[in-house]
């Protein structure tokens, strides 16, 4: 168990450095987000993507807006996705 | 009677759901969440080992929105086929842009795990860590009132998000457990003081969030000296792109058991989870790897406790998993050989 708390440990501030510089190797500077990219930022981080087809436009519209208040996101976020959701699930 | 009480509130809620649809075309829907396990815990003490099947949750969460900005959400816990619980229920109202108004029962927004993702097709490890099971009493709702919101900082997919509550808060007897702490929700019928507490998230970048919550009142049942319960905790994750991802949480308790003593209880998770479906290999795509460690430290060694749970999920579909772990406990006093094999079905619908 020693060692399992060792390599946690190194993980974990591996983990810790890697999130400090990830930003300027990774990200891309986007001016403006997008309905499909809150989507997996947001709803991705909690549970798997579900897919725009397995609701119709009024069930997205409940889902979103609890989904704001219990995801914290901004008022923004939660019109883009719900705009992405609904135009994407015929 | 409690059973045959939660049974009318489905019935009620059902003509409520019908009723509201038909009369003002409500939008409304029902959600939710079921899992059945098959677990097998070593048992050193009795040296015989428990295999057990259990239908451990059905989980019907009824979401309405009755015009654009009023929304109302209640879920009720059905547990091992035969435990009702009214998990909560609760109405919110959206006022502008960056806030938002809840009044009733609500999960308290305490680090991440409590509100967002203990739910069985969520959590992506069939137990709870010990950091929100012993410390943070998960699932944790208080009655009460309160605000929320979140607001977009400099760039894009950057914001801030915070929670601020006032709730009847936990209450039982002097030096209870946490778990003890949570049952009913009248409890200031015994302490009249009200709890306090939010917890304030940031995104700095897409893919990072870390918050810090805080919740302090009093918790005891006797009439004076009234004693101090004031929990902390961080809590931090990081997501590389719909494949990996890195969160964990620290919470700690301060316990008063007398006015100038406090019991303090630690705890804290890390965990990693890995999908192999950037592997591009179609066999490997539905599969994902989950390692989680979780610590309580209650300050003596007879209540120090780790846990290592090796986790392999398996997505039938985005919201059908199976999970296949095995948790390895062991404790700082009086070692015994206690670890848990678990099989899990979860289904989120």
């Amino acid at each position: 168990m020693k060692k399992v708390k060792k390599i946690t440990g190194l993980v974990l501030a591996v983990s810790f450095l890697a999130i400090l510089v990830y930003p300027s190797l990774v990200l891309t500077q986007e001016k403006e987000i997008t309905g499909e990219n809150v989507y997996q930022a947001n709803c991705g981080k909690c549970h798997s993507e579900r897919n725009a087809t397995e609701r119709s436009d009024d069930e997205w519209a409940v889902i979103v807006n609890h989904m704001r208040v219990r995801g914290g996101l901004t008022a923004k976020e939660s019109r883009a996705v719900l705009e992405y959701l609904q135009e994407n699930n015929d | 009677m409690r059973r045959a009480g939660l049974i009318f509130l489905l019935m009620i809620l059902s003509f409520f759901t019908v009723s509201i649809a038909q009369a003002q075309k409500a939008k409304w829907l029902v959600t939710g969440y079921m899992d059945w396990q098959y677990s097998w815990t070593q048992k050193e003490d009795t040296l015989t080992s428990v295999g057990t099947f259990d239908n451990y949750h059905f989980n019907p969460i009824f979401l309405f929105q009755m015009q654009d900005n009023l929304l109302a959400a209640a879920e009720v816990e059905v547990e091992h086929g035969a435990e009702f619980e009214l998990e909560y229920a609760f109405i919110s109202y959206i006022w502008n842009d960056y806030v938002t108004l809840t009044g009733g029962k609500f999960l308290v927004p305490f680090g991440v795990f409590n509100e967002r993702l203990h739910p069985s097709w969520i959590a992506k490890v069939p137990t709870r860590p010990y950091s929100n099971d012993q410390v943070i009493p998960v699932a944790w709702s208080e009655a009460g009132i309160m605000l929320s919101g979140a607001v977009g900082i400099a760039a894009p997919y950057s914001r801030v998000n915070y929670n601020l509550y006032l709730v009847n808060g936990l209450e039982g007897g002097i030096g209870a457990k946490m778990r003890d702490l949570r049952k009913e929700d009248d409890r200031d019928k015994k302490n009249n003081n009200k709890a306090v507490g939010g917890r304030l998230g940031v995104v700095p970048y897409k893919g990072v969030e870390i918050g810090a919550s805080a919740y302090t009142g009093k918790y005891d049942a006797v009439k004076s000296p009234k004693l101090d319960l004031n929990l902390f905790g961080i809590d931090a994750e990081f997501h590389h792109q719909d494949f990996f991802e890195l969160r964990g949480e620290f919470n700690q308790v301060d316990q008063a058991i007398s006015p100038d003593t406090f019991q303090v209880k630690r705890g804290w998770y890390a965990q990693a989870a890995l999908k192999l479906g950037f592997t591009e290999v179609d066999i490997l795509n539905p599969v994902e790897i989950v390692v989680r460690y979780s610590a309580q430290d209650f300050g003596g060694k007879a209540e120090d406790f780790t846990e290592f749970t090796p986790c392999l999920n398996y997505y039938l579909a985005s919201s059908t998993i199976f999970r296949i772990a095995f948790r390895l406990n062991q404790e700082k006093e009086n070692e015994i050989d206690n670890n848990e094999f678990i099989f899990q079905f979860a289904q989120g619908f």
